[in-house]
């Protein structure tokens, strides 16, 4: 009987325990996605390549704002984007030189992960898809070279040089080309990487192959304007409105905002790669080997290319130009009858818009010269000069002009103070000692209506040529 | 027919009334000095039948023959008086008890303050009684002599600054954890992690806890005292007890509070500002209460309604809430306590501080002049025309501003406790605390337009924000004590074990494209929706072990084993440590002599453990998943960290209770050391990982200093009795060590903002200082450099207490900060506008405002009295004693401003944490208001 009324305890124990499964507190489930639930999954390839273009969007927010600024394309008037870059001066404790670095890392071991994890683990992944993860990496290896003094690429470990990381950008893109040969992506940014790294001959050849691989391509970084990110640089050029933004140099003002609001939920792309590109390193090929007939004829080219690219026309009223009285600083040319001039030279008209009515801009590509300013030029340096007001043009806004005034950003603060390898030459900037440090200095003299004449202080552009046997700027002198 | 029932009706009631002989007793309870005492339970024994004595003490009842009546009062012997014959029972109560008062948190049950070894602050319900204040931090603002509350914006229920002892953790909000009634129940007093972009009007979960049924509050410091609360408790726990009622007849109670409320100018630059801004604003609070009970049953009921229409237009309050406490003797050795509160507020809110659309303080940094067909941006410039401009645009912003919140929270507390004999009770808790939030953000084509930020016409930019919170806590706890006392040693043991359970599930909603006029996401060409969820359980159990000899030396062991879902996946049971031991001087044979100077000595010393968890899920390989294009992005996040503990606050300290003159004069000294160990840092990797910060066990975090609290009853006789208590505390902040990491930046701009760094107090400003030479030209910059620091050396708090006559109330509370810094960050825009002050000389305007951040760095020193307050109790024979008490009470809330800062309030901070409870140093006034001054005037019936 005893044993009988012990079972029937336990078995009524055991009924009443079961129920706290119901009442478990200590069960959470953790909602993220881990390393486990994707790793060796089919399609994972495609997840990962949207998380790089993804990442590809950020690291470009903070390449072309600072990239922007560095330069004598724009000026922050006011705002909190970086201003010590404004002024170039660059130093390894401003923050910006972290998040760079940052995002150029995570988007190269993003791609180190797709190449040696993800992809061999898909079942589903194609050549293409290879092709692509190597593109990417390659691009963080480009983007890491043409802006940076020197940077780790082993996570933690010694910083390399420059021309390093240009050279594994080579190999990235020539493993992608060996997998996707027709793509004209590659070979452009071979022709690229080859030409930063002063190798003409396989950067001109390179162009070549592009332009016929594709003679009108284009390769964008889009933005996600619901979802985020979305455009800081078009946040900067044109969205921060009434409050204040980044003002062009007036001689550019025909291409500002090269990013608009397309709509509430669509942002303007930033085109990284163009076929003009190509062009331009075959005319600065040209005129290094001292063909001026053959730059000619290629620059004629290239406005021709320049005027079949696409143009917007929207309302940018509310950006402005002219900011408070109070800070008559930054008041600029608004008016169509404005003309321009560098100190000493000719003023030229036609480059200031009317804010106040809808303005057309050309999104993709654009340039005041025409075929007239081609024939007028004579010397190299003449042709020089010329060549990079068309880059300096062309390129506005996608952040490759302070490339071309051979800027370099030093390691920064955070990767020196925990990372051990990290030298005191690495944490210095290199700025060019010939660029002067108020690029963007302008005065304007509204007071006669219809006939405002502004004045830039320096042409950078001239600076340049008078600078070309530096090895810093022109790659190919 | 009719006529006939009501005549039996008559006649049996007649007959009823005759048998029971009832008749009118009356009389005045006194002490042992003649005074009357007021509130003394007059029940009839073995009925639930009484009342209570008046304000002279009086009383007046209906009894039966041969009747018997329990006189009971706090702190004295109850007396049972046959009625006998009579009709006047005057009583004196003799035999005054010597109360020890009983500190219940952090001790797992109740025990005498005598024998704790750790400072615990109280909070009685007779210092809430005449406080108008509706909210709890502002409640305890003034009443917590050694902690600070920071109203970060005068913004109803926005969140709020509550520290003391410094800074313990980099990771969390410094609020402390709290518990109604042995629950834990939401404290966020941050934005939430989904949350509309107001630009810093952030909604606090303190601000509907309700103030009405609060019986008192301890509040316990994090680290040595609160050992028993493991490895959620570094920062220190308050803990609400709500009122239970007391037997005796039913008591009612109904009290009106009306009042205006004006929005402080005092830290503006331009009156202006205030003129055109502020309005008079309105607030009414009506309350009403019940309680009652007999010797088995009692209950507390109150209910209240608030509103205020705010000092602004476009900020307003309205809250509901109810709350019902019962207790009930279901045995002789059983009893109930079963609480249940709901709470509703409403909210509507400007957009404030952190958005370019705050046009109110746009004034103060210059309206574009352009923009608004200004004549000038320099306000004290403005023509009328100007003036008319910008006060259409404030109306048109108002008119147009569609931001509201509403919060619903229910919280309920159930404790059955069992006392198998005088020396064992057991004590089970169980409750929950649901709290519902939803802010939403309409932001229409209209607005944008008035706003200036879109060209007339337009009309595909409407938005729709929805934030969505819901949030469920769940606490059980078993407490089991023991007391047994061998010769002249006492000892108390304390076992038990507790879990809570966190579920926080938030969502948001984005509509663009919203057409005009819609107040739903449905209507919008483009939807996009997040949801974040939080899940964490703590489980462990403790123990302590409290021996008393002679009532004089008492010595204390506890420890807690902490289990919590958010440690690493290596990470097992934290065990906490605590011991102290304190020393009743005073009750030392020896010291007889003196006790006519000094009535009290206390010695006491202590050394504990607490923690802090990590985030949930921090812990795991994490993967960033985000739309994209339409596409799914995943992309490397954070890597796992299986080794991922709490940090601990480690915490010695030691001190003394002194009382003088028949404890007229009371002094507590204590100096503490806390240190921080395994501080959770979210301290970046070297960016050649490529991986985003996450929470590490990196750090070493130092708080030292001292307390002083102390109370001096300036003069006690039969008229006047004043009391006066003052505060002084210091605080000694260090980051000793981050672990190898790099600094990090926690709030604020990064070119001028809150860090942590090893050396430097933690939350010191970092920023450019520059060097100007005589002519004022910038001749150097040092970059990132120390500017400050935003903890105070030292702060406290006053009150003063005045009563005469019984009748009359005069109550004052204010409070203090020395040595801190802020950022003028209103100044840092002015300077964007032209308006800036001379502080950056004329030759230097033309330097990048990231190079001259530290002339933005000001004191943040204050000391700003909070309430003014007099009341006046009516003599009840005005009201014939249908009304048993009537008090009327006139305040002013925050009337007396005084701040070294040029131009902002040092307890504002429009910055805000960076995200869902993180940790917020203050330091930015920027851009949103002051508190305002409030002057209310109340009535209070009780009946």
């Amino acid at each position: 009987m005893k044993k009988i009324r012990i079972s029937l305890i336990v078995f009524c124990a055991a009924w009443l325990m079961n129920g706290c499964d119901l009442t478990d507190p200590t069960n959470v489930v953790n909602p993220n996605v881990t390393e486990e639930t994707i790793v060796g999954t089919p399609n994972s390839t495609s997840l990962w390549m949207v998380g790089l273009q993804r990442q590809m969007a950020l690291t470009y927010n903070e390449v072309l704002v600072i990239g922007e600024l560095a330069t004598d394309n724009y000026v922050n008037t006011q705002t909190f984007f970086n201003q010590a870059f404004d002024a170039l001066d660059i130093r390894f404790n401003d923050a910006d030189v972290n998040a760079l670095a940052f995002d150029i890392a995570d988007l190269k071991e993003s791609a180190n992960t797709g190449i040696n994890a993800i992809h061999p683990g898909d079942t589903e992944a194609t050549n293409a898809q290879l092709a692509e993860l190597h593109f990417h990496r390659g691009w963080a290896y480009l983007l890491a070279g043409e802006i940076f003094k020197t940077l780790p690429d082993v996570p933690g470990e010694a910083a390399i040089p420059a021309a390093t990381h240009i050279a594994n950008a080579i190999s990235d893109f020539q493993a992608a080309e060996a997998l996707d040969a027709a793509n004209a992506s590659y070979k452009l940014a071979l022709a690229r990487a080859y030409y930063f790294s002063g190798d003409q001959a396989n950067a001109v050849a390179k162009a070549g192959e592009a332009i016929t691989a594709d003679a009108a391509y284009l390769r964008t970084v889009e933005y996600d304007a619901v979802n985020l990110p979305d455009g800081d640089l078009q946040d900067a050029l044109q969205d921060r409105g009434n409050f204040d933004d980044l003002q062009p140099l007036p001689s550019l003002d025909f291409l500002d905002p090269k990013q608009y609001a397309i709509s509430a939920t669509e942002d303007s792309p930033i085109y990284i790669q163009k076929i003009e590109e190509a062009h331009l390193i075959i005319a600065e090929g040209q005129i290094a080997d001292g063909n001026l007939a053959g730059a000619n004829t290629t620059m004629k080219a290239i406005i021709a290319l320049v005027g079949t690219r696409a143009t917007a026309t929207f309302d940018d009223s509310v950006e402005g130009r002219t900011n408070d009285a109070t800070t008559s600083t930054f008041n600029r040319p608004d008016v169509t009858t404005a003309t321009v001039a560098f100190a000493g030279e000719a003023a030229r008209a036609g480059l200031v818009l009317d804010r106040t009515a809808p303005v057309t801009i050309p999104v993709i590509s654009g340039t005041s010269l025409v075929d007239a300013d081609i024939d007028a030029l004579v010397t190299e340096d003449d042709y020089l000069e010329a060549l990079y007001l068309m880059r300096q043009e062309i390129f506005i806004a996608e952040g490759r002009r302070w490339m071309d005034l051979g800027i370099k950003l030093p390691v920064s603060e955070v990767e020196q103070l925990s990372n051990a390898n990290i030298t005191a030459s690495d944490i210095t900037a290199a700025v060019p000692a010939f660029l002067p440090t108020n690029m963007d200095a302008i005065t304007y003299d509204a007071s006669t209506a219809g006939a405002e004449t502004c004045v830039i202080t320096h042409n950078v552009n001239a600076i340049l040529v008078a600078n070309k046997a530096d090895a810093a700027v022109l790659p190919f002198h | 027919m009719k006529r006939i029932l009501l005549l039996c009706f008559v006649f049996f009631t007649a007959f009823a009334f005759s048998a029971l002989a009832q008749r009118t007793v009356s009389g005045k309870v006194t002490d042992d000095t003649g005074e009357g005492l007021p509130g003394v339970n007059v029940v009839i024994k073995d009925t639930t039948l009484g009342t209570t004595t008046d304000l002279d003490g009086s009383f007046s009842l209906t009894v039966e023959e041969g009747a018997t009546l329990i006189f009971s009062f706090v702190g004295f012997e109850s007396q049972e008086i046959e009625v006998g014959a009579r009709s006047v029972i005057d009583v004196t109560m003799g035999g005054a008890i010597e109360l020890q008062e009983v500190i219940i948190t952090g001790q797992g049950a109740g025990i005498s303050k005598n024998r704790v070894a750790t400072t615990v602050d109280v909070v009685s319900g007779a210092d809430l009684e005449n406080k108008p204040l509706t909210r709890l931090d502002q409640v305890i603002q003034s009443a917590l002599p050694s902690s600070q509350i920071l109203m970060s914006s005068g913004a109803p229920g926005t969140a709020s600054i509550v520290r003391s002892r410094g800074i313990a953790s980099a990771a969390l909000s410094t609020t402390p954890i709290i518990y109604i009634d042995g629950v834990r129940v939401d404290n966020l007093n941050t934005a939430s992690q989904l949350n509309v972009g107001t630009g810093g009007a952030q909604s606090s979960a303190l601000a509907d806890i309700p103030v009405e049924a609060i019986d008192r509050i301890e509040f316990v410091k994090g680290g040595a005292a609160t050992t028993l609360f493991g490895a959620d408790a570094g920062n220190g726990v308050i803990q609400i007890f709500t009122k239970k009622g007391t037997a005796g007849k039913a008591r009612f109670s109904f009290e009106t509070q009306l009042g205006a409320n004006k929005g402080t100018a005092d830290y503006f630059k331009y009156d202006a500002t205030g003129d055109i801004v502020f309005r008079t604003g309105f607030t009414q609070t009506y309350r009403v209460g019940a309680s009652g009970g007999n010797e088995n049953v009692t209950y507390n009921f109150t209910g209240s309604i608030f509103g205020d229409n705010g000092f602004r237009e476009g900020i307003e309050n309205q809250r509901y809430s109810l709350r019902t406490t019962i207790n009930a003797s279901l045995s002789e050795k059983l009893n109930l306590t079963s609480s249940l509160g709901f709470v509703k507020n409403n909210f509507t809110r400007l957009p404030n501080a952190n958005t370019s659309f705050d046009r109110a303080y746009g004034i103060e940094q210059g309206l574009a002049t352009g923009t608004f067909g200004l004549s000038t941006n320099i306000p004290s410039d403005w023509t009328a025309d100007d003036i008319n401009i910008v006060e259409q645009l404030i109306s048109d912003v108002a008119r147009t501003v569609d931001i509201t919140e509403v919060v619903t929270r229910f919280q309920n507390s159930q404790s059955l406790t069992y006392d198998p004999t005088d020396k064992l009770s057991i004590k089970g808790t169980f409750g929950v605390d649901y709290r519902y939030s939803k802010a939403q953000d309409i932001t229409t084509n209209e607005y944008l337009i008035v706003q200036q930020s879109e060209a007339p016409g337009t009309t595909d930019q409407g938005s729709i924000e929805v934030a969505e919170r819901n949030f469920l806590s769940t606490t059980g706890s078993l407490n089991i004590q023991y007391q047994e006392s061998i010769n002249d040693f006492s000892f108390i043991t304390i076992v038990g074990g507790q879990f809570f359970r966190n579920d926080d599930r938030q969502t948001e909603i984005n509509a663009t494209n919203v057409v005009e006029g819609s107040k739903s996401v449905n209507n919008a060409s483009e939807v996009t929706a997040e949801d974040f969820i939080q899940t964490v359980t703590n489980y462990g159990y403790f123990g302590k072990e409290n021996v008393g000899y002679k009532d004089r030396y008492f010595v204390d062991f506890g420890f807690r084993v902490d289990y919590n879902t958010a440690f690493g996946t290596d990470v097992g049971g934290q065990f906490f440590p605590s011991f102290g031991a304190s020393y009743v001087v005073s009750n030392e044979a020896f010291f007889d002599g003196l006790t006519n100077v000094v009535s009290f000595l206390k010695l006491r010393g202590t050394y504990g453990e607490a923690g802090n968890f990590p985030a949930p899920f921090a812990r795991a390989a994490n993967l960033a998943v985000n739309p994209f294009l339409g596409g799914t992005a995943i992309q490397p996040f954070v890597p796992a960290a299986p080794n991922l503990s709490p940090e601990r606050v480690k915490t010695t300290e030691f001190g003394a209770d002194i009382r003088f003159l028949d404890d007229r004069i009371s002094v507590g000294v204590t100096y503490y050391d806390s240190k921080t160990e395994d501080a959770l840092f979210t301290a970046p990797f070297a960016p050649s990982f490529g991986l985003s910060a996450r929470q590490r066990n990196l750090g070493t975090i130092s708080n030292k200093g001292w307390e002083i609290v102390t109370s001096f009853n300036v003069v006690k006789n039969t008229d006047w009795d004043v009391n006066l208590n003052l505060s002084y505390n210091t605080v000694e902040n260090l980051v000793e060590s981050t672990g190898g990491a790099a600094e990090f930046n926690i709030g604020g701009f990064t070119f001028l903002g809150p860090f942590v760094t090893e050396g430097l107090p933690l939350g010191y400003l970092r920023g450019a200082q520059p060097t100007f030479d005589e002519s004022g030209a910038t001749i150097d910059v040092e970059r990132n450099t120390d500017l400050g620091k935003t903890l105070p050396d030292f702060f406290g708090s006053m009150t003063l207490n005045v009563t005469f006559k019984q009748r009359w109330s005069l109550f004052v509370t204010g409070d203090y900060q020395k040595g801190g810094f802020g950022v003028n960050t209103n100044e840092v825009l002015r300077f964007f506008r032209g308006l800036d002050d001379d502080r950056v000389p004329e030759a230097s305007k033309g330097v990048s405002f990231f190079d001259l951040g530290g002339v933005w760095v000001e004191k943040s020193d204050y000391l700003k009295i909070r309430n003014i307050s007099l009341a006046y109790s009516m003599p009840n024979e005005w009201f014939n004693d249908i009304v048993k008490n009537v008090r009327v009470s006139f305040t002013a809330l925050n009337p007396i401003n005084f701040f070294a800062a040029t131009n902002f309030d040092p307890e504002t901070t429009g910055a805000g944490a960076r995200t869902q409870n993180a940790v917020n140093v203050g330091g930015f006034g920027y851009g949103t208001f002051s508190a305002p001054r409030q002057y209310l005037g109340s009535i209070k019936f009780n009946f």
